[in-house]
């Protein structure tokens, strides 16, 4: 079996867990998926930011530019489960469904942006220091953004409930919408460097292209699982399956850099 | 050494050499070009005459070359693009733009290295992106030489996300 046939296969069937456990009522094997989900998504975030570190040292400026808010996006993505884990899987920060779903789209939004900022990056290949102040700069005003949006969750919780839940911004789903442009557009972006870079950097788009569908799939499922409510699941099989679609996302994402990695000289 | 695995698909191909056996390889690399209709070869170390008697001695036939001469304004070779000085990347570039043209299917810079004393590493890094996206629209080849101890040099750094592939001739 080929790995990529192997890959399609695990996928599935991680997809596929979470109902079959949900089907058969089993709700400790179902737990034990939800934190089994959790540590592979933390261990597959962690395995990008060492591979996007140790590309940085054989890239040049341009390219190494571009990781910096590479890493800053997997250091969001990464943030988005865990803020799923702080306040869903052990309620360290005890808010509401509503606020959980507003501030994990802030936090998509801003790991969108960051990866749109590297690929604009790569477009105008704006020669750079490598202590660039400014990138620097960025970077750091950004972990702070990601800090301060976990430490703002508890006290304006009741402000965001109020004026998302159950209203039309909730029910429409726009705030998947939203995404969804987010990805079209960097898909948009990953195709147009296509004609600018050369297979070193381009083969990596594929792998990045999966990871932002599979990034959709869970702005999908989660529009027609919570906002639209025609999906026939509870609502904890459509959080577990989240699980698995963020580590495919993850996983792809994970290759991307490392094609990268292996295609520069040592 | 094959054409294939020169390019597999590739379009732009960097090709790091051995300093021990530089001129080996080049002859090596160079042979590959034998099957292609017009070679578009820069000049910008040896005179192009010069270059001419090496490529022929290489397997490439009279009728398949087009220099871009930077070295020896254009003496005793034709077809060739005259290029004033060998800073003048503009001129190069549509140069080059001009023998794809005339219908050069693969291109051959050897010997980058002289460039980086000549310009900065700016200009040059857009010169490098301005030939590989020009051969990747025509679809045609280009071969980048350099010596292996050059792959730290920030230019080379730099244009790496610009290469298809990056062949490594050490082994």
């Amino acid at each position: 079996m080929r790995l990529r046939q192997l890959f399609l296969a695990v996928t599935l069937a991680f997809l596929l867990a979470p109902l079959a456990l949900a089907h058969e009522g089993e709700s400790e094997a179902a737990e034990l998926f939800e934190n089994a989900m959790v540590w592979l998504n933390f261990a597959a975030a962690v395995a990008c930011v060492i591979v996007a570190f140790a590309t940085m040292n054989r890239a040049g400026s341009i390219l190494g530019r571009a990781y910096v808010f590479i890493t800053a996006s997997i250091l969001f993505f990464t943030g988005i489960r865990l803020f799923f884990f702080l306040t869903e899987s052990t309620s360290v920060i005890a808010v509401t469904e509503a606020t959980r779903a507003v501030w994990w789209h802030i936090m998509f939004y801003t790991a969108t942006g960051l990866f749109l900022a590297a690929l604009n990056a790569l477009r105008t290949f704006r020669k750079v220091e490598r202590t660039d102040m400014t990138t620097l700069a960025t970077f750091f005003a950004l972990g702070g953004w990601l800090v301060l949006l976990f430490a703002l969750a508890m006290p304006l919780d009741s402000w965001t409930a109020g004026w998302f839940e159950a209203t039309l911004w909730d029910r429409s789903g726009i705030i998947h919408f939203i995404a969804f442009a987010f990805i079209a557009y960097t898909w948009w972006m990953l195709l147009s460097l296509r004609k600018t870079f050369g297979k070193v950097v381009t083969a990596a788009s594929a792998s990045f292209l999966v990871s932002l569908a599979f990034f959709g799939f869970v702005h999908l499922w989660e529009l027609l699982g919570e906002s639209w409510n025609v999906l026939p699941f509870s609502s904890e099989v459509i959080e577990l399956v989240e699980g698995p679609l963020f580590l495919v996302a993850l996983i792809a994402f994970l290759a991307a850099l490392w094609r990268i990695r292996s295609a520069l000289p040592k | 050494m094959t054409m294939e695995q020169l390019f597999d698909d590739s379009n732009v191909t960097l090709v790091l050499m051995k300093e021990r056996d530089l001129a080996g390889q080049t002859k090596q690399v160079v042979s590959q070009f034998s099957g292609t209709k017009r070679i578009c070869v820069f000049a910008i170390a040896k005179p192009a005459a010069a270059l001419a008697r090496e490529l022929k001695s290489a397997g490439i036939k009279d009728e398949q070359l087009y220099f871009v001469d930077a070295v020896s304004k254009c003496a005793g070779v034709k077809p060739c693009s005259r290029i004033d000085a060998i800073e003048d990347l503009t001129d190069m570039s549509i140069a080059y733009t001009e023998a794809l043209r005339k219908g050069c299917d693969a291109g051959l810079l050897a010997a980058l290295a002289v460039l980086f004393s000549y310009v900065d590493e700016e200009t040059l890094i857009k010169f490098i992106a301005a030939l590989s996206q020009k051969t990747r629209a025509q679809n045609t080849r280009l071969a980048i030489l350099t010596l292996w101890d050059e792959k730290t040099h920030p230019v080379l750094r730099e244009a790496f996300p610009f290469m298809d592939k990056i062949l490594d001739l050490r082994a």
